[in-house]
């Protein structure tokens, strides 16, 4: 672990520390989701440390947190990094708040992906089987991955749970050029 | 790679047997690549030194457990591994194949052919790492390592289970001593491992024909990684080598392993522990380089149960200076050294082994007693030469006690020449060397010096058998026998002349 991603996991601890009861599942998704498109362009935050755009800098903040509907808190949070000209960390921020999330909650995010699509009812019985399977309770992302072939995937951050088709071949296709399986 | 069909069917039916997974894999997220290390995020419960595989197919091994993540080294360039790829544990460290079946075969640090042969044909593997044999199960060094080569066998020789360093500039024969002593090998029930560490493919090459040509490929592994390999293999490389030889070792034999280099080795160390960010020390050395060679090297020993692992590091230094940090941790790890000096090799004293500055410290005990007996005070002689030596360049007028050292001093260092692949039998060794202790070459001219020795070997092998026999099979030469030599060398002298 180098000293910038010390640096965010130690901003990430102390805001889950003061604010775990306000992030709910619905707020872990939102930060997830503003995680995904901040790491596509993280440049963008780099432009709120310029002097020029102080006038601006409070309406990007509230935009930002409307479009992601996320607490009022990150603007605190937000700031502060910008008046310490840490606004770069604010990525690895996000996705340490979402590990430390997990980690408070004694919750597990899994990213669920059949290739077929799934009942409810289905869906509820993937979530139980694989409660049991962790041993604790889990939160899930569900989606449609046709490159699955057939079959069903489960991926958290430490576990994962997969019968596929897609799978198997892999499988075939590692045995073949290792020699044996 | 050649699949047959049958293997085809075989390795589907396989993997349709397998139901779904019972548990929970435990896995990683990749987060950043680069340099053949990348960082995981996960793997919580994975131990050091774990064998991890990626979802495209590469593998890994694990060697930093940080709080939120793992450093994990590359085995393969390729297929790559991507950022947010998946890592799985296996549960298991490195293995190597071992066996009798590798004998003959060169192949890499993670156990694939790099030889024209096909597919390795092994039965078992064996973990890289492995416990160390304590002090109950070893026995004393009394065996004596023959490599043929006439000085380092009379001044510095080698036991079967020592350590013992080959060290010295580049181009100073390092390798070919070392090479000399596999080809000795040979008909011996030695089994040898050669490790080429760091060094390039065309030198790798010339070594293997070298070891072909001279029928030693039979009795030899050579493991390969060269400068091209991911640094990890290099790394992986002796440890690979010494789990073979170990192996041999275990099933009874006397095994051989040759180390080329230990100084790459370091080097390879070095960058793995800089890409971890691991402090460095000193020449940016990590902290733990000297227990990097030190755990590498006491594996070698002789065991009470019957087999044998003798170590022949071979350490490169620059401008001659062996205080440089690894020489020293090598010298210190090491059962005595062999100094090739530059300045003997370009006299044309090839092997250019610098006498004063070698030293076996358990290898004497080994020596056989036909050797020791002519051997005692060699070391003295051309210790005095080389000062006498010194002392005469100046254009002193010398006493006739000195220039007689002098002249016993140049016919020795003349003896003591040997030309690559040309191996002495302990036998000849003996009788060589008593010719010279018992003043028989003092009138033949440096020029022939040489020729005339192992002419006079040839000659008691061939005319006196029995006498040769003898000594081979008591290892020893009692007074009665001596006094036959002296006779045969006299006949001898008068046949060559």
């Amino acid at each position: 672990m180098n000293g910038k991603d010390k640096l965010a996991g130690k901003y990430a601890q102390a805001f889950v520390n003061l604010y775990a009861e306000k992030i709910t599942e619905e707020q872990f998704f939102n930060i997830m989701q503003a995680h995904d498109i901040l790491s596509e362009d993280n440049d963008i935050l780099l432009l709120l440390e310029f002097p020029f755009v102080k006038e601006d800098k409070k309406k990007f903040i509230d935009k930002f947190l409307k479009k992601f509907s996320l607490i009022k808190e990150f603007s605190g949070l937000l700031n502060m990094l910008i008046d310490s000209h840490r606004i770069v960390l604010f990525v690895e921020i996000l996705e340490f708040i979402l590990w430390e999330f997990q980690d408070h909650t004694k919750k597990i995010y899994f990213d669920i992906a059949a290739s077929d699509e799934l009942s409810k009812s289905e869906i509820e019985i993937i979530k139980r089987f694989l409660m049991k399977l962790s041993n604790s309770d889990i939160i899930y992302k569900y989606s449609i991955d046709k490159k699955l072939i057939a079959g069903l995937r489960a991926l958290s951050s430490n576990f994962l749970w997969q019968y596929s088709v897609s799978a198997k071949l892999q499988k075939v296709k590692r045995a073949l050029l290792e020699g044996s399986l | 790679m050649k699949i047959k069909s049958s293997d085809l069917v075989s390795i589907f039916e396989e993997t349709l047997k397998g139901g779904p997974q019972k548990s929970l894999q435990e896995v990683g997220i990749v987060l950043q690549v680069g340099d053949n290390v990348c960082r995981v995020h996960g793997l919580r419960d994975a131990i050091y030194q774990e064998v991890v595989e990626f979802e495209g197919g590469n593998k890994g091994i694990i060697f930093d457990l940080d709080e939120d993540f793992v450093s994990i080294f590359l085995l393969y360039n390729d297929p790559p591994v991507k950022e947010q790829e998946i890592a799985k544990r296996t549960y298991k460290t490195f293995k190597t194949p071992v066996g009798t079946e590798l004998l003959g075969r060169v192949i890499n640090a993670v156990g694939q052919p790099l030889d024209s042969l096909g597919e390795l044909r092994t039965k078992e593997v064996q973990p890289i790492e492995s416990t160390i044999p304590g002090v109950i199960e070893r026995s004393p060094i009394d065996e004596p390592m023959q490599t043929g080569v006439l000085v380092v066998d009379a001044l510095v020789p080698i036991g079967k289970g020592q350590r013992e360093l080959i060290i010295g500039n580049r181009n100073t024969g390092k390798t070919a001593l070392a090479i000399d002593t596999i080809l000795n090998q040979r008909n011996k029930n030695v089994f040898c491992v050669y490790v080429s560490i760091g060094q390039r493919q065309a030198s790798l090459a010339r070594i293997v024909q070298q070891l072909e040509v001279n029928d030693a490929l039979k009795y030899t592994v050579v493991i390969g990684a060269d400068a091209g390999d991911p640094v990890l293999n290099q790394y992986l490389a002796p440890y690979v080598g010494c789990t073979i030889a170990e192996y041999f070792r275990n099933i009874g034999k006397d095994a051989l392993i040759v180390y080329d280099n230990l100084t790459n080795h370091a080097v390879a160390y070095r960058e793995m522990s800089l890409l971890m960010r691991r402090p460095p020390g000193r020449e940016a050395f990590p902290g733990d380089v000297f227990y990097l060679h030190s755990r590498l090297l006491e594996r070698a020993g002789k065991l009470k149960s019957g087999g044998s692992l003798t170590a022949l590091p071979i350490a490169q230094v620059q401008r001659d200076d062996i205080t440089a940090y690894i020489p020293t941790n090598l010298i210190s790890i090491t059962d005595g050294q062999i100094f090739l000096d530059t300045k003997l090799f370009n006299e044309g004293i090839r092997p250019a082994v610098n006498v004063e500055l070698s030293v076996s410290r358990v290898g004497g005990a080994a020596q056989t007693k036909a050797i020791r007996r002519v051997t005692r005070a060699l070391g003295l002689e051309l210790a005095q030469y080389q000062d006498l030596l010194a002392f005469a360049q100046f254009g002193a007028e010398l006493d006739e006690i000195s220039q007689e050292r002098l002249k016993r001093g140049s016919i020795i260092v003349q003896l003591l020449k040997q030309p690559q692949y040309q191996h002495y039998s302990f036998v000849d060794e003996a009788l060589i060397l008593y010719l010279f202790k018992k003043h028989f070459l003092d009138d033949v001219s440096l020029k022939e010096v040489s020729n005339f020795a192992s002419k006079y070997a040839h000659y008691v092998q061939s005319v006196y058998p029995n006498i040769y026999e003898e000594i081979e099979r008591d290892k020893d030469m009692s007074d009665d026998l001596r006094e036959k030599l002296v006779n045969i060398a006299k006949e001898f002298k008068k046949v060559f002349s």
